[in-house]
């Protein structure tokens, strides 16, 4: 079905209308709706925060998290002769959010939490007092008079001051998740209407199959003698035991954030692991950093990307991240693409708008001029003349598919009349199958990918394994091993974290093992840092290779 | 959560800033540091002397090194591109570091220590060339380095360098600082008076004034 141009915009216009009046929580350029948010400064993130908190909580906290003093002034200190600039000054960058320290290279950061500062260290240190604690921040000294590290800021602080960072510390200790209880770990899965239902099975075999091995290593170990747990799981209580819940959702995004409550008071959880939509993830993002639960790596192509919290960590910025690899390609290869029009073909909804809008960011004022948007309905085939009248404009040197899953079939029927430009896909090559059947167009095609083809790791052959291990196809091979990795890491942290529950610190912990101690199956190049919410950065352009769906890489990794 | 798992976390290690550094661990710390420092493109020479400065770097080893940049192109804050073995081999005094923009604890004050000795060197910094180099190129992208860069503030002679993760992977084992995981980076600093000359590396937080002294004391 072919529209004429002006109705198509008058649809686009009426869609992107009804989409800003009825889901007021949704795309890049929205802002997410967290009552008079406000953000902290520093490498440890520039987070939303929920000023209600801030307010409700001491100035101390503010110090603590923020290093901001009363009076919205920087706190100031000094270290090794040098100023400490004003982003690095808030005790959390150190110490954690949650005040248990952290660890980098052969430097330990010790925890801050009033448990620890208030019992002596036998070996170590006296306890603290509130006087020595005062010493310690203003000074530099510890209990026993002796000088802490270098690394260990001096603050000018007025003694009220130091009074309401000290009273705030006396109140930091570690929170227990509420989704543990009577030795069961809870965790959450969300899942939206508009998933097929294949996909979503998929990825709810590799949760049940990983969570059902960690159920019977538990199982084993509370019955065998003592110390027949593993190393790996000592400091865990043997009796641990991980329950799944599926939260679906269904009906408007407005009516999701009390459908995620309702979830969540029937059962509160540790975690939101993984899930999956192909809708925004705003309501479910929201709802995490409501209620402190880690939402942790979801399979969605649109993630809130404009707006970091604590609390959602994301694999990357989605389709946005797309349009920022492509703009630098294209960048980066003027011979082919300085000059004539790049036509983009979008869907007239989220998933369309929001690369749309990205792509043209990122080119900047001055290229984003040749940037031709062609609006197509959603989820309807695009017939031949369509692609005929796209492709009659003038000296059209790049054309890209925003829309998931595009059916290409008019646009191959030309292939064999007409040399085409080159024709750049969002779409992993992954998925299982290879995206464009049609052979007649393979030449013509680039995926803009977060995955690097050549890379064959031990983190994919030990994926592998465990896959035929347990009799599941790679049906859906990237979801899969997003799940997988997603369990892998909070199977981690718990251990790591020898059996503390705090939702913070699993985060912080989660900072540190992404890509490291925890490596993707097939995302190598994946990391994350403190503050850091995205864990992949760039990515690659690919040309599809053989029958089989394998591509090739034909561009270095892309960072944008 | 328990008192003893907090506890675990931040006391094992003997860096910590609450463990104080004891007499007899100083050969344990040599053999630690000749053990794991074998550079991968060294050539033999290393001759090791212990600090002697403020007490800030108690915990400092000085050693000598020869290193070679590789020959890559890696990309400096301004979006520029930069060959990185001219720059090292450049016919002036060069002081380098490894960083990342959202590293906590170390970074910020190699970088503090790095803004130090520009401001106490005066009018002499612009005779020595500063390079600090990202190992996570993919997160600090030239605009992430040049804002970073302005916070410091950073002089003209002082670049803050990027590039393809593979590249950034080949200098840190040039220069013998590869760790798999950048967040167990460790602490260290390398100065090289001219070229032909020794890399003077700094294991530990080596103070400001230090790096001033032993930049004065160059020939």
């Amino acid at each position: 079905m072919h529209l004429p141009k002006g109705f198509r915009l008058i649809c686009a216009s009426l869609l992107a209308a009804w989409f800003c009046a009825t889901e007021p929580a949704a795309g890049q350029s929205m802002a997410p709706m967290i009552p008079g948010g406000m953000r902290e400064s520093g490498p440890g993130g520039m987070f939303d925060e929920l000023t209600s908190e801030l307010s409700s909580e001491s100035v101390g906290m503010r110090i603590y998290r923020q290093g901001i003093l009363p009076g919205d002034r920087p706190a100031v200190a000094t270290r090794a002769g040098a100023a400490v600039v004003p982003g690095q000054v808030a005790c959390a960058n150190c110490h954690q959010r949650s005040g248990l320290g952290a660890r980098e290279g052969q430097q330990a950061i010790p925890p801050v939490v009033r448990p620890v500062l208030y019992a002596p260290k036998p070996g170590v240190r006296s306890a603290y007092t509130d006087e020595t604690l005062a010493a310690a921040i203003r000074d530099g000294i510890d209990p026993d008079g002796r000088p802490l590290s270098p690394l260990m800021p001096r603050y000018a602080m007025q003694p009220d001051e130091l009074a309401q960072l000290i009273d705030y510390l006396k109140k930091l200790e570690p929170r227990p998740s509420p989704g543990v209880a009577n030795s069961v770990v809870h965790l959450a899965t969300v899942v939206t209407e508009d998933v097929p239902p294949a996909r979503r099975q998929a990825m709810l075999d590799v949760m049940q199959a990983y969570l059902q091995d960690l159920n019977e290593a538990s199982a084993s170990a509370a019955a065998g003698p003592p110390g027949r747990a593993s190393a790996a799981r000592q400091g865990l209580n043997p009796m641990l035991r991980w329950q799944l819940h599926v939260w679906s959702l269904s009906g408007k995004a407005q009516s999701r954030r009390a459908q995620l409550e309702s979830y969540y008071a029937q059962q509160p959880v540790f975690a939101v692991v993984g899930g999956l939509s192909t809708d925004t993830w705003l309501p479910i993002h929201q709802f995490c950093q409501r209620q402190k639960v880690p939402c942790l790596f979801p399979t969605t192509n649109v993630p809130v990307s404009d707006r970091p919290a604590f609390y959602a960590m994301y694999f990357d910025k989605g389709s946005v991240l797309k349009a920022q690899i492509l703009a630098r390609y294209f960048a980066d290869h003027p011979q082919e693409f300085s000059s004539g029009r790049i036509v983009q073909v979008l869907p007239a909804d989220w998933t369309g708008y929001e690369p749309a809008a990205a792509l043209r960011q990122a080119m900047g004022r001055v290229k984003a001029h040749r940037v031709v948007d062609q609006v197509v309905a959603p989820g309807i085939p695009i017939p031949s003349e369509f692609w005929q009248q796209v492709l009659s404009q003038e000296s059209v040197c790049a054309m890209i598919l925003w829309a998931q899953n595009a059916d290409l079939a008019g646009l191959a029927q030309l292939a064999s009349d007409r040399s085409l430009p080159p024709i750049f896909v969002a779409q992993d090559p992954y998925s299982g199958k290879p995206p464009v059947s049609d052979r007649r167009l393979s030449d013509r095609l680039r995926f803009i990918s977060t995955l690097d083809p050549a890379t064959a790791t031990a983190a994919a052959a030990s994926w592998s394994a465990w896959m035929k291990a347990h009799r599941l196809a790679e049906s859906e091979a990237m979801l899969q091993a997003n799940t997988y990795f997603v369990m892998n890491l909070v199977d981690e942290a718990v251990r790591a974290n020898a059996g503390d529950f705090t939702p913070e610190h699993l985060i912080e912990r989660i900072e540190y093992s992404a890509g490291s101690v925890v490596s993707h199956p097939l995302l190598a190049s994946l990391s994350l840092g403190m503050g850091q919410r995205f864990a992949v950065k760039g990515g690659y352009v690919l040309t599809p290779g053989d029958a089989s769906g394998r591509a090739s890489a034909s561009s270095d990794l892309v960072i944008p | 959560m328990t008192q003893s798992s907090a506890c675990r976390r931040g006391g094992d290690f003997a860096a910590s800033g609450e463990i104080k550094f004891r007499r007899w661990m100083w050969p344990v710390l040599l053999l630690l540091v000749v053990s794991g420092n074998a550079p991968a493109q060294e050539s033999g020479r290393s001759q090791k002397q212990q600090y002697q400065a403020a007490p800030a770097d108690a915990q400092v080893t000085r050693t000598e090194r020869t290193y070679f940049a590789p020959d890559v192109v890696l990309i400096d804050m301004d979006g520029k591109t930069v060959a990185l073995r001219p720059l090292t081999e450049a016919n002036q005094p060069v002081m380098l570091d490894f960083i990342y923009t959202s590293c906590t604890a170390i970074c910020p004050l190699l970088t503090e220590t790095f803004a130090q000795v520009q401001r106490e060197l005066g009018a002499d910094a612009a005779k020595l060339r500063m390079v600090s180099i990202s190992i996570d190129p993919e997160y600090d992208t030239p605009r992430v380095l040049r804002a970073y860069a302005q916070t410091y503030h950073a002089g003209p002679h002082w670049r803050f360098l990027t590039g393809n993760p593979k590249d950034i992977v080949e200098v840190r084992r040039a220069f013998d600082a590869y760790r798999a995981n950048k967040m167990d980076h460790a602490a260290i600093v390398l100065l090289r008076a001219s070229p032909g000359q020794p890399w003077i590396r700094f294991d530990g937080l080596v103070s400001p004034s230090a790096l001033v002294r032993e930049y004065r004391a160059m020939p």
